[in-house]
C-alpha cells in the first residue's frame, strides 16, 4: 500500500511560486480584515469629493461618486475572492465526482458522461452566464452557478483520464482483489492520489474564474452596484478614465491582474505539466500535454 | 598531397569539462577512398563528422585544421560554409529523426537542389526519382508525395542516401547509417551504399562501431578511443592482425561464427569519453598489456608496418596477437 | 479524410442541436410562464400576446415548440425583439459586421504579433528573450476589459491618437475606431501565442531534422521558415484558433467598453432589458460560431500535420 503514500510529494514552489503564494495570502488577509483598516464607508458617496485626490484618512482618494476608493477596493476584494472560490469549489466537486464515477463504472455511463461533456464544451462560460442572467435575472449567484457549470467539463475530462490511469495501477487492482468496496477505494485511495492534480487545477481555475466573474460584473450582470466588486469598479471607473481620472479602474483592474498572475504562477508550480485548457477557449485538444 | 579530406591535429573542446572530446585527431582520405572510423560510443566518431561540417554544439572550441578538397573549413563563413556543406552530405544514423516529419519525401530530396542549384521543382523531382530508383526505391513519383511516417526505416534511410547523392558529392560522411535499422535491412542498405560509392568513385568517411562492417566496406580503417586515434591501417590487415591492444580487444569481443567460444570475450572496464581519459595512454586502465610507461607518457600515432599505431608496445605485441 | 470529416460533421450537428435546445429551454425553466419571460415582465396588449403565442406556439407541447422554433431559426427567423419590435435576424445582421470585423482584426494581430514576438524570443536568446518572456507573462493575465481601460487611458485620453468610443463611419474611420478594441481583445491571446511560438520553435530548432537541414547548407532563414516554423504550425494555429473562438464570446467585453454596436454588446443590453428573443437569437448565433470555429481548428490541425491519423491522434 506504499504506492498510495509515495505519490505525495511536497511541490517545490521556488522564489516565483513563493512570491505568488505570498500575494494570494496577503490578498486573503486584506479581504478578511480589510474593512477594519479604514474608517470610511465604501458606499457613502459625497459628490463634493468626486475624483478627489488622496488625503489623510482616504489613502487612495475618491471615485466618481465621491466614495472612498480604499474602502471600496478592500470590500470589493471579498466578493472578488469569494465568487471564484464558489465557482472553483462547485466545479471541482461536481467535475471530480462525475469523472471518477464515469472512470470507475465505465460502460454506458462513461459514454453518456463523455457525450454530455462534449456538448457542454460548446458554451463559453461568459456566454452561459449571460444566458443564465437572462433566464434567472442578473446577480452574483447566477454568474457563479453558470461559470461553475461551464467549467465542469474541463475539470471532468482531465480528472477522468487521470482516474482511468490510476484505476489501472496494480495497487487499486490489489485492493479490489482483497474485496475492498468501490466507494471505499475511491474515497480512501483514488481521490487522495488525484488530490495534487485537483489542487493544481483548482489554483489555475481560480484565476480563470476571477477574470470571467469580473467580466460578468463588468457587464452589470454579476455583482450589482452599489456593492463593491473589482469588476464593477473597472466598469464604473470607465467614465473617470475618459475624463482623465483612471484611479478607480486601474486599481481594481490592477488588483485583478496581480492576483490572476499569482494564481497562474502558483498553479503552474503545483501542476506537473498536466493542465486543463483555459475554459471558453477550446474543447478537445490540449488536456494532458 | 592533399586528399579529399585532411584532418590535422583536430582537437575539439566542449564548454564544461577541461579535457577535449577530440584530441589531436589526424586522418586523411584520398580521392575515391573509403575510410572506416570505428570505436565505442563516446569515442568521438560522430564528433569528428560534426567537426568536418562545422555542426558542433554552441561554444565548442576547435583547434587544428580540417581541409575538404584542400579548402580549410575552419575559416569559412556564411555562403561559403553553406556551399561546402551542400557538397559534403551527411547520412545520419536515425533517418526517422533526421528527416522533417511534416514535409514530403519530395520536399526533403529536392530542398538542396532547389536551394543551391536553383533548379525548378520539376527538374529537381526528375533527378530525385532517378536517384531513388538507383538506391533501390521503386515507384519514385509516388514516394515523392508521401510523408516520412508512411515509409519503413530502411526505405527512409535509402531516401537519405539518395538525398546525399543528389548533391553529386566527392566525399560522403556516413554516421552509422545502418545502426538504427533491422538486421536484414542493414545488410541491404549497406550493400546499396557500397555499390553506389564504388560506381561513382566517391570518397567516404564511414562511422561505425562494427569493426567487421568497416573491414567489409572500407579500404582503410581507423580505430578511435576516448577522442584519440589508436590505429589506422588497411582494413584487411587491421582486422586480421591488429597492432593496438584496443583493436585486438575490439576484434576479439565480436563473437565469431567460425570459432565457438565458451563465453563471449569482453573488454574489462567501461569505455571512456575523452574528457575522462588519464594522462598517459587513454586505454591504459583497460589494457591487458600495460607497462609503467603507458601511464607516464602519451603514445603518439607513429608509422608501423602498412599503417600507424599509437602504442609503445606495438612491435612486441604484434606476435602475441598473431595467435 | 472523408470519414474523418463526416464524423466531425455529425459531431458538429449533434452539438448544435443540443446547444440550441439548451438556449431554447431557458424559456421554460425561467421562473414564471414563458409568456411573461418573452415579454420581459412588460404588460402587453392582447394583440401582442396573441402574436407571441402564435409565433412561439405556446399552446403546443414543449417539444413541438422547440421543433417549430428550431425550424424557424434554421430558415433565418429568430423571432421579434419585444423592445425594438423588429425581426431579431435583421437586428443581428445589422450588428454582426462589427463583431466579425473586430474578431478578424484581433485575430490578425494575434497571429502576426504573436508569431513575430515568439520568433524573436526563440531566435534571440538573452536579453530580448527575457524581455518577451517577462512581458508576455504579465500581458497574458490581462483580461480584455482591463486592457481596454488601459488602452483608452493611454492612446485615446492621454496621447489622443485614436478615438475611444463608437463605430465611426466609412472604412478608414471604421478601422481607426476598431483599432484600440482589437488590440484590447488581442492582448492576452497575443501573449499566449507568442509563448507557444517561442517554446515550439526552440524545441524544433533542437531537433535532428533541423540539424540535417543545416548540414545540407540551407540558409538559416530558410531553415527557420521551412522547418522550425512550419513544424510549429500545428500548436501555433491550434492555439490561435482557440483564442479566436474565445473572442467570439469575449468580443462583448470590448464592444461594451468601447461603445461599439456589435452582437456581444447587443446581447448584454438585451439581457439587461429582458429582451428574451434577442438573447436567444444572439446566443444561438454565438454558440454556433464558437463550435464551428473550434471544429475548423481541429480539422485544420489534422490537415497541417500529416502524422495525425485521421480519426485518432498520435
Amino acid at each position: 500500500m506504499t504506492t498510495t503514500l509515495a505519490t505525495y510529494r511536497t511541490p517545490r514552489l521556488g522564489p516565483l511560486g513563493t512570491a505568488a503564494a505570498t500575494v494570494i495570502v496577503a490578498a486573503v488577509v486584506l479581504a478578511a480584515i480589510g474593512p477594519a483598516l479604514t474608517s470610511a464607508d465604501p458606499n457613502a458617496s459625497d459628490f463634493a469629493h468626486a475624483y478627489g485626490a488622496p488625503e489623510p484618512g482616504h489613502a487612495l482618494g475618491y471615485d466618481g461618486q465621491g466614495r472612498d476608493l480604499l474602502a471600496r477596493l478592500l470590500t470589493g476584494a471579498r466578493t472578488s475572492l469569494l465568487g471564484p472560490l464558489w465557482v472553483v469549489a462547485l466545479s471541482m466537486a461536481v467535475g471530480t465526482v462525475v469523472a471518477i464515477a464515469a472512470a470507475w463504472l465505465g460502460g454506458w455511463l462513461d459514454s453518456v458522461v463523455s457525450a454530455v461533456l462534449e456538448v457542454m464544451f460548446a458554451f463559453p462560460g461568459v456566454l452561459l452566464a449571460m444566458l443564465v442572467a437572462a433566464v434567472f435575472g442578473p446577480g452574483l449567484t447566477s454568474a457563479v452557478l453558470a461559470l461553475a457549470v461551464a467549467y465542469v467539463p474541463y475539470i471532468a475530462r482531465l480528472v477522468r483520464s487521470a482516474a482511468l490511469a490510476e484505476r489501472r495501477k496494480p495497487y487499486v487492482q490489489a485492493l479490489e482483489v482483497q474485496g475492498a468496496g468501490a466507494v471505499a477505494i475511491c474515497v480512501r485511495h483514488l481521490v487522495p492520489n488525484l488530490m495534487p492534480l485537483i489542487t493544481a487545477q483548482a489554483t489555475l481555475f481560480f484565476g480563470y474564474a476571477m477574470v470571467d466573474l469580473a467580466i460578468v460584473s463588468f457587464f452589470g450582470l454579476g455583482v450589482q452596484p452599489p456593492d463593491a466588486d473589482w469588476g464593477v469598479m473597472v466598469a464604473s471607473g470607465q467614465s473617470g478614465v475618459l475624463q482623465g481620472y483612471p484611479a478607480e479602474s486601474l486599481l481594481a483592474g490592477g488588483s485583478i491582474v496581480l492576483l490572476v498572475v499569482a494564481f497562474n504562477v502558483l498553479g503552474e508550480r503545483l501542476s506537473d505539466g498536466r493542465r486543463a485548457p483555459r475554459p471558453g477557449w477550446f474543447p478537445r485538444r490540449g488536456g494532458v500535454s | 598531397m592533399t586528399g579529399v579530406l585532411d584532418l590535422n591535429g583536430l582537437t575539439v573542446r566542449l564548454p564544461g569539462p577541461d579535457r577535449p572530446v577530440l584530441d589531436d585527431v589526424s586522418l586523411s582520405i584520398a580521392e575515391g577512398e573509403a575510410l572506416g572510423l570505428v570505436g565505442e560510443s563516446g569515442s568521438g566518431k560522430s564528433m569528428t563528422v560534426r567537426a568536418i561540417v562545422r555542426l558542433l554544439p554552441a561554444g565548442a572550441q576547435v583547434e587544428g585544421v580540417v581541409r575538404v578538397g584542400g579548402v580549410e573549413v575552419g575559416s569559412l563563413r556564411g555562403a561559403a560554409l553553406r556551399e561546402l556543406r551542400a557538397v559534403v552530405p551527411v547520412v545520419f544514423q536515425d533517418p526517422r529523426a533526421h528527416i522533417n516529419p511534416v514535409r514530403t519525401i519530395g520536399d526533403f530530396l529536392t530542398e538542396g537542389l532547389r536551394t543551391h542549384r536553383r533548379l525548378s521543382r520539376r527538374s529537381a523531382e526528375d533527378r530525385a526519382v532517378r536517384l531513388l530508383d538507383e538506391v533501390g526505391v521503386a515507384d519514385g513519383q509516388r514516394r515523392l508525395r508521401q510523408y516520412p511516417h508512411e515509409l519503413s526505416g530502411g526505405l527512409l534511410q535509402r531516401v537519405m542516401i539518395a538525398a546525399a547523392l543528389l548533391a553529386e558529392p566527392r566525399l560522403l560522411l556516413a554516421d552509422e547509417p545502418t545502426t538504427a535499422l533491422d538486421v536484414t535491412t542493414q545488410a541491404e542498405v549497406m550493400a546499396a551504399v557500397d555499390e553506389l560509392r564504388r560506381e561513382r568513385g566517391l570518397a567516404m568517411l564511414f562511422i561505425t562501431h562494427d569493426l567487421e562492417l568497416a573491414a567489409a566496406v572500407c579500404d582503410r580503417t581507423a580505430v578511435m578511443y576516448a577522442g584519440r586515434v589508436m590505429e589506422v591501417r588497411a582494413s584487411a590487415s587491421l582486422h586480421e592482425h591488429p597492432l593496438h591492444p584496443y583493436t585486438a580487444a575490439l576484434a576479439a569481443a565480436r563473437p565469431s561464427l567460425e570459432r565457438r567460444a565458451d563465453r563471449l570475450a569482453t573488454i574489462p572496464g567501461r569505455p571512456l569519453s575523452a574528457f575522462e581519459a588519464p594522462d598517459g595512454c587513454a586505454f591504459a586502465d583497460r589494457c591487458a598489456h600495460i607497462r609503467e610507461r603507458c601511464r607516464e607518457e602519451r603514445p603518439a600515432l607513429r608509422p608501423l608496418g602498412d599503417g600507424q599505431v599509437a602504442c609503445v608496445r606495438a612491435e612486441g605485441l604484434q606476435v602475441v596477437f598473431r595467435d | 479524410m472523408a470519414a474523418y470529416l463526416a464524423r466531425r460533421a455529425i459531431m458538429l450537428a449533434a452539438t448544435l442541436v443540443v446547444s440550441s435546445f439548451v438556449v431554447f429551454a431557458g424559456l421554460s425553466v425561467a421562473p414564471g410562464n414563458p409568456l411573461a419571460t418573452l415579454a420581459g415582465g412588460r404588460s402587453l396588449p392582447p394583440d401582442s400576446v396573441r402574436v407571441l403565442v402564435e409565433r412561439y406556439h405556446l399552446d403546443e407541447p414543449f417539444l413541438v415548440q422547440y421543433a417549430m422554433w428550431l425550424g424557424n431559426a434554421v430558415r433565418g427567423d429568430l423571432g421579434v425583439s419585444i423592445v425594438l419590435r423588429q425581426d431579431v435576424s435583421d437586428l443581428i445582421a445589422s450588428r454582426a459586421g462589427t463583431t466579425i470585423a473586430l474578431v478578424l482584426y484581433a485575430a490578425l494581430i494575434v497571429l502576426v504579433a504573436g508569431v513575430a514576438f515568439g520568433l524573436l524570443a526563440a531566435l534571440r536568446p538573452g536579453i530580448v528573450d527575457s524581455l518577451v518572456v517577462i512581458s508576455t507573462a504579465v500581458v497574458v493575465a490581462i483580461p480584455p476589459f482591463v486592457a481596454a481601460i488601459v488602452l483608452i487611458g493611454v492612446f485615446a485620453v492621454g496621447l489622443r491618437w485614436l478615438p475611444a468610443l463608437g463605430n465611426g463611419s466609412g472604412l478608414w474611420d471604421g478601422i481607426r475606431h476598431l483599432t484600440l478594441p482589437a488590440f484590447a481583445l488581442a492582448a492576452s491571446a497575443t501573449a499566449s501565442v507568442a509563448r507557444v511560438t517561442r517554446t515550439s520553435v526552440r524545441e524544433q530548432l533542437d531537433r535532428e531534422h533541423v540539424q540535417t537541414a543545416i548540414s545540407r547548407g540551407i540558409p538559416y532563414a530558410a531553415v527557420v521558415r521551412r522547418h522550425a516554423l512550419r513544424n510549429s504550425a500545428v500548436p501555433i494555429s491550434t492555439l490561435a484558433g482557440m483564442t479566436v473562438a474565445s473572442m467570439i464570446a469575449l468580443a462583448a467585453v470590448v464592444e461594451r467598453a468601447f461603445g461599439l454596436n456589435g452582437l456581444g454588446a447587443y446581447l448584454v443590453s438585451a439581457v439587461l432589458s429582458k429582451d428574451f428573443a434577442v438573447v436567444q437569437g444572439i446566443s444561438l448565433v454565438l454558440v454556433a460560431s464558437f463550435v464551428l470555429v473550434n471544429t475548423l481548428v481541429d480539422v485544420g490541425a489534422a490537415a497541417l500535420d500529416p502524422r495525425i491519423k485521421l480519426g485518432r491522434r498520435s
